[in-house]
Protein backbone atom coordinates (compact mmCIF):
# COMPACT_ATOMS: atom_id res chain seq x y z
CA UNK A 1 0.00 0.00 0.00
CA UNK A 2 1.13 3.56 -0.59
CA UNK A 3 1.86 5.75 2.40
CA UNK A 4 2.76 9.42 2.55
CA UNK A 5 5.60 9.88 4.99
CA UNK A 6 7.08 12.98 6.55
CA UNK A 7 10.70 11.87 6.12
CA UNK A 8 10.72 9.78 2.99
CA UNK A 9 7.88 11.09 0.85
CA UNK A 10 5.64 8.46 -0.70
CA UNK A 11 6.53 4.85 0.09
CA UNK A 12 5.14 1.58 -1.17
CA UNK A 13 4.93 -0.87 1.74
CA UNK A 14 3.58 -4.35 2.33
CA UNK A 15 0.37 -4.54 4.31
CA UNK A 16 2.20 -6.64 6.86
CA UNK A 17 4.06 -3.50 7.95
CA UNK A 18 0.85 -1.91 9.25
CA UNK A 19 0.67 -1.61 13.03
CA UNK A 20 -2.64 -1.09 14.80
CA UNK A 21 -2.67 1.03 17.93
CA UNK A 22 -6.27 0.57 19.03
CA UNK A 23 -6.39 3.61 21.23
CA UNK A 24 -3.77 5.65 19.41
CA UNK A 25 -1.25 7.19 21.81
CA UNK A 26 -1.79 9.96 24.40
CA UNK A 27 -2.40 13.22 22.59
CA UNK A 28 -3.06 11.37 19.34
CA UNK A 29 -5.93 9.09 20.19
CA UNK A 30 -7.34 9.19 16.66
CA UNK A 31 -4.19 7.89 15.01
CA UNK A 32 -4.72 4.15 15.04
CA UNK A 33 -2.52 2.86 12.24
CA UNK A 34 1.20 3.34 11.90
CA UNK A 35 4.24 1.94 10.20
CA UNK A 36 7.67 1.74 11.79
CA UNK A 37 10.37 3.10 9.51
CA UNK A 38 14.08 2.80 10.28
CA UNK A 39 15.76 6.22 10.14
CA UNK A 40 18.47 4.66 8.03
CA UNK A 41 17.16 2.17 5.47
CA UNK A 42 20.41 0.19 5.70
CA UNK A 43 19.43 -0.70 9.27
CA UNK A 44 22.47 0.73 11.06
CA UNK A 45 20.66 3.40 12.99
CA UNK A 46 19.05 2.98 16.41
CA UNK A 47 16.49 5.60 15.40
CA UNK A 48 13.09 5.11 13.83
CA UNK A 49 10.01 6.99 12.79
CA UNK A 50 6.61 5.79 13.91
CA UNK A 51 4.65 7.17 10.99
CA UNK A 52 0.88 7.58 11.01
CA UNK A 53 -0.60 6.13 7.84
CA UNK A 54 -3.42 8.65 7.85
CA UNK A 55 -1.55 11.90 8.40
CA UNK A 56 1.86 12.32 6.82
CA UNK A 57 2.82 15.09 9.25
CA UNK A 58 2.34 12.83 12.26
CA UNK A 59 5.56 10.90 12.53
CA UNK A 60 7.22 10.29 15.89
CA UNK A 61 10.96 10.25 16.28
CA UNK A 62 11.86 7.11 18.22
CA UNK A 63 14.93 5.33 19.50
CA UNK A 64 15.82 1.85 20.61
CA UNK A 65 16.48 2.79 24.24
CA UNK A 66 18.63 -0.25 25.01
CA UNK A 67 21.33 0.89 22.60
CA UNK A 68 21.90 4.00 24.73
CA UNK A 69 20.76 2.80 28.13
CA UNK A 70 21.57 -0.91 28.45
CA UNK A 71 20.16 -1.28 31.93
CA UNK A 72 16.72 0.06 31.05
CA UNK A 73 14.11 -2.44 32.11
CA UNK A 74 10.54 -2.81 30.92
CA UNK A 75 8.40 -5.50 32.49
CA UNK A 76 5.60 -6.73 30.25
CA UNK A 77 2.68 -7.50 32.53
CA UNK A 78 -0.23 -9.83 31.85
CA UNK A 79 -2.59 -7.06 30.81
CA UNK A 80 -0.13 -5.88 28.19
CA UNK A 81 0.70 -9.34 26.89
CA UNK A 82 -3.06 -9.93 26.56
CA UNK A 83 -3.74 -6.65 24.82
CA UNK A 84 -0.87 -7.08 22.38
CA UNK A 85 -1.47 -10.83 22.02
CA UNK A 86 2.16 -11.46 22.91
CA UNK A 87 2.90 -15.16 22.97
CA UNK A 88 6.65 -14.77 23.20
CA UNK A 89 8.37 -11.77 24.82
CA UNK A 90 10.87 -11.94 21.96
CA UNK A 91 8.11 -10.73 19.62
CA UNK A 92 8.00 -7.42 21.49
CA UNK A 93 9.85 -4.38 20.22
CA UNK A 94 10.30 -1.63 22.81
CA UNK A 95 11.00 1.90 21.63
CA UNK A 96 10.86 5.32 23.23
CA UNK A 97 10.06 8.75 21.79
CA UNK A 98 13.00 11.13 21.57
CA UNK A 99 12.75 14.88 21.89
CA UNK A 100 15.46 17.45 21.39
CA UNK A 101 15.37 21.21 21.43
CA UNK A 102 18.55 22.60 20.01
CA UNK A 103 21.43 20.38 20.76
CA UNK A 104 21.58 16.65 20.10
CA UNK A 105 23.46 16.24 23.39
CA UNK A 106 20.37 17.44 25.27
CA UNK A 107 18.12 14.86 23.63
CA UNK A 108 15.85 12.98 26.00
CA UNK A 109 13.97 9.71 25.81
CA UNK A 110 10.61 9.04 27.42
CA UNK A 111 11.54 6.04 29.55
CA UNK A 112 8.39 6.40 31.62
CA UNK A 113 6.09 5.64 28.70
CA UNK A 114 7.71 3.31 26.19
CA UNK A 115 5.99 2.12 23.07
CA UNK A 116 5.65 -1.64 22.80
CA UNK A 117 5.00 -3.28 19.45
CA UNK A 118 4.09 -6.90 18.77
CA UNK A 119 5.58 -7.31 15.35
CA UNK A 120 3.95 -10.68 14.69
CA UNK A 121 0.42 -9.57 15.48
CA UNK A 122 0.99 -6.07 14.14
CA UNK A 123 -0.27 -4.40 17.32
CA UNK A 124 1.19 -1.58 19.36
CA UNK A 125 0.58 0.52 22.44
CA UNK A 126 2.24 3.18 24.55
CA UNK A 127 2.43 1.97 28.13
CA UNK A 128 3.11 3.91 31.31
CA UNK A 129 5.50 2.38 33.82
CA UNK A 130 3.49 3.64 36.76
CA UNK A 131 5.47 2.18 39.61
CA UNK A 132 8.88 3.13 38.35
CA UNK A 133 10.84 6.29 38.82
CA UNK A 134 11.88 6.47 35.22
CA UNK A 135 11.43 9.93 33.81
CA UNK A 136 9.48 11.26 30.86
CA UNK A 137 12.62 13.18 29.96
CA UNK A 138 15.64 11.00 30.50
CA UNK A 139 18.91 12.15 28.90
CA UNK A 140 19.62 9.86 25.99
CA UNK A 141 23.38 10.21 26.07
CA UNK A 142 23.98 9.27 29.65
CA UNK A 143 25.35 5.87 30.54
CA UNK A 144 22.89 4.40 33.00
CA UNK A 145 19.09 4.26 32.92
CA UNK A 146 19.10 5.07 36.61
CA UNK A 147 15.76 5.27 38.33
CA UNK A 148 15.70 8.70 39.95
CA UNK B 1 -18.08 17.69 36.81
CA UNK B 2 -20.16 15.69 39.28
CA UNK B 3 -18.97 16.31 42.84
CA UNK B 4 -19.77 13.75 45.52
CA UNK B 5 -18.57 13.83 49.13
CA UNK B 6 -17.19 10.54 50.46
CA UNK B 7 -15.84 9.56 53.86
CA UNK B 8 -13.07 7.08 54.57
CA UNK B 9 -14.07 3.66 53.30
CA UNK B 10 -16.93 4.93 51.12
CA UNK B 11 -17.06 4.32 47.37
CA UNK B 12 -18.30 5.57 44.06
CA UNK B 13 -19.42 3.29 41.24
CA UNK B 14 -19.01 4.39 37.63
CA UNK B 15 -20.94 2.65 34.88
CA UNK B 16 -21.32 -0.80 36.36
CA UNK B 17 -17.76 -2.00 36.50
CA UNK B 18 -15.60 0.77 37.90
CA UNK B 19 -15.40 1.43 41.59
CA UNK B 20 -13.40 4.06 43.44
CA UNK B 21 -12.95 3.81 47.20
CA UNK B 22 -11.38 6.26 49.64
CA UNK B 23 -8.88 3.91 51.31
CA UNK B 24 -7.08 6.35 53.56
CA UNK B 25 -7.00 9.99 54.53
CA UNK B 26 -3.72 11.18 56.05
CA UNK B 27 -3.58 14.91 56.41
CA UNK B 28 -3.94 16.28 52.91
CA UNK B 29 -3.12 12.98 51.21
CA UNK B 30 -6.13 10.97 50.17
CA UNK B 31 -5.57 7.48 48.84
CA UNK B 32 -8.05 6.16 46.33
CA UNK B 33 -8.44 2.49 45.48
CA UNK B 34 -9.69 1.84 41.98
CA UNK B 35 -11.28 -1.37 40.72
CA UNK B 36 -11.75 -1.44 36.99
CA UNK B 37 -11.46 -3.87 34.11
CA UNK B 38 -7.77 -4.34 33.49
CA UNK B 39 -8.08 -3.01 29.94
CA UNK B 40 -9.00 0.42 31.21
CA UNK B 41 -5.85 2.50 31.71
CA UNK B 42 -5.71 4.55 34.90
CA UNK B 43 -3.14 7.28 35.47
CA UNK B 44 -2.30 10.17 37.70
CA UNK B 45 -3.48 13.07 35.59
CA UNK B 46 -0.27 15.05 35.64
CA UNK B 47 1.67 12.05 34.32
CA UNK B 48 -0.84 11.53 31.53
CA UNK B 49 -0.64 15.19 30.52
CA UNK B 50 3.13 15.08 30.63
CA UNK B 51 3.17 12.11 28.28
CA UNK B 52 0.77 13.81 25.89
CA UNK B 53 3.04 16.85 25.77
CA UNK B 54 6.12 14.75 25.24
CA UNK B 55 4.47 12.87 22.37
CA UNK B 56 3.64 16.17 20.70
CA UNK B 57 7.25 17.23 20.98
CA UNK B 58 8.42 13.98 19.44
CA UNK B 59 6.54 14.58 16.21
CA UNK B 60 9.51 14.66 13.92
CA UNK B 61 8.80 17.72 11.90
CA UNK B 62 9.67 19.89 14.87
CA UNK B 63 13.09 18.31 15.39
CA UNK B 64 16.26 18.70 13.38
CA UNK B 65 17.28 15.09 13.11
CA UNK B 66 20.26 15.31 10.82
CA UNK B 67 22.73 14.96 13.70
CA UNK B 68 20.95 11.87 15.00
CA UNK B 69 21.22 10.14 11.66
CA UNK B 70 25.01 10.15 11.96
CA UNK B 71 24.82 7.84 14.96
CA UNK B 72 25.15 4.15 14.23
CA UNK B 73 24.19 1.28 16.50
Amino acid sequence: MKIQTEQFGELELDDNRLLTFERGIPGFEDETTFVLLPADPSGDSPFFFLQSTEHAAISFFMADPFVFLPDYEVKLDDVLTDQLKLEDPADAIVLTTVTANQNIHDATANLKAPIVINNKQQLGKQIVLNNSNYRVKHPLFQQAARQV
Amino acid sequence: MLVLGRKLGESIVIDDNIEITVTSIEGDLIKLGISAPKEIPIHRKEIYLEIQEENKKAVSNVIDISDFLKIKK
